[in-house]
């Protein structure tokens, strides 16, 4: 009996010496039926450890956990841009603006963002002014270019398209016609007029408590539409920026994770259960 | 600050259809104004005219003169639409145009050998490009 146990255990480090040729600095893995010579196996390298369970307490175990069941859809998420806000209070325009996006596989974004571009400008110069107050809607898809998605942290790139029906009142002194003498009254009152745009997205998105993120967004944008109206482009486009061909712009926002918050609530009334 | 857009006209000839160097003497001036636009040119083949803030006809009078001091005079009248524009907060607004029609006098080359055969719009839009609006075709004597 006891030449037999110790074949068993010359057995058994051999495999283990198999093993750390193959997996350094892995742990290895050995089950055995026999509690017995399980309690006498030592580790070939310090630096590897060495795991040994019984085949029974394995079975059961897995029996015991369930495989988690591995959704597409992993949450949603709300967000504000402060950047936009700050802009609107403090600069001739900016915008008041939110996002619902919704995640897919911690790796697509699908998102809507929608928002009032607020603007009531005089220029200096020419005595011109513009204002506008109006709504702007942007959709497109985000993609997580970050290989550790379980961190909460994302680099994203991805595309929106932009649309804004708005109106805005222009006026200015009148135009005086140098040749002929008359004088023109330059004011347009309640000028309807659409918009629709392309962006390229980069961002950048982090933790920074359980359930809250801050990210910032650096957009390029191209405008292929606007809709010509009687005194000419308007100034200001919600949601694209000052009028031209292509801008860029960008967001700084802070990002509520809905789902997050929903895991963290349950698991404290799973604790206090 | 002014912002004047111009309508842009080319003189060609009108048997060759070629543009048009002229050796006579080329003012013009607002009907009904005391402003000269364009003071005794020779060698041009184009000139840029103002039109008014207004919709409406631009009659123009063309003065044809030589070395002796003889002229005659014909008449240039451009129906427009003015269109009132804004490029942006940091220039004065301004007007385009659309030139709807146009029509012309001549005048008997036995006074100055030089005198409109016709005018054709070649661009109806009158906006910042200095581009070609209308062709006005020279009838000279040699023709």
């Amino acid at each position: 009996m006891k030449i037999k146990k110790i074949l068993k255990s010359t057995f058994v480090l051999c495999l283990i010496n198999l093993s750390v040729h193959g997996y350094a600095g892995s742990p290895i893995h050995i089950s055995v039926t026999d509690s017995l010579v399980s309690d006498t196996i030592e580790a070939p390298d310090t630096n590897t450890p060495v795991i040994v369970e019984h085949k029974d307490s394995v079975v059961n175990k897995n029996e015991a956990i369930k495989p988690k069941k591995n959704y597409a859809f992993r949450g949603m998420s709300l967000s504000f841009d402060a950047a936009g806000g700050l802009m609107a209070l403090a600069t001739a325009f900016g915008q008041w603006e939110g996002a619902f996006r919704l995640n897919f596989l911690d790796t697509y974004f699908p998102v809507v963002e929608a928002g009032c571009g607020i603007s009531n400008h005089t220029n200096e110069t020419t005595d011109i002014h513009f204002k506008t107050n109006s709504p702007y809607f942007r959709i497109g898809c985000d993609y997580n270019f970050v290989k550790n998605k379980a961190s909460g942290n994302k680099i994203l790139g991805g595309l929106r398209f932009g649309y804004s029906p708005f109106k805005y009142d222009v006026d200015g002194p009148p135009i005086i016609d140098p040749v002929w003498g008359t004088e023109s009254p330059f004011e347009f009152k309640g000028v309807k007029s659409h918009a629709e745009w392309i962006e390229i997205v980069f961002g950048l998105e982090t933790r920074i408590v359980k359930f809250f993120n801050l990210g910032w967004s650096f957009r390029y944008k191209f405008l292929f539409h606007e809709k010509k109206n009687a005194p000419g482009k308007a100034w200001y486009i919600p949601g694209y920026g000052k009028n031209g061909d292509n801008v860029m712009g960008g967001t700084f926002n802070l990002v509520f994770d809905i789902s997050t918050y929903r895991k963290v609530k349950n698991e404290k009334r799973n604790a206090v259960k | 600050m002014d912002n004047i857009v111009m309508m842009g006209a080319g003189l060609y000839d009108s048997e060759t259809k070629q543009k048009q160097k002229i050796s006579e003497y080329l003012s013009i001036a607002p009907e009904g104004k005391d402003t000269i636009l364009l003071n005794f040119a020779q060698h041009i083949d184009a000139f840029y005219l103002p039109l008014k803030h207004e919709s409406g006809d631009n009659n123009f009078l063309l003065y044809f003169s030589d070395a002796y001091g003889n002229y005659s005079v014909d008449t240039l009248k451009i129906h427009q639409t003015a269109i009132p524009h804004l490029e942006s907060l940091d220039c004065p607004s301004t007007f385009f145009h659309k030139i709807n029609s146009v029509a012309w006098t001549s005048h008997p080359l036995s006074e100055i050998p030089l005198t409109i055969d016709s005018v054709v719009i070649s661009q109806p839009s009158v906006e910042y490009e200095d581009q070609e609006n209308i062709k006005i075709y020279l009838r000279s004597v040699s023709h």
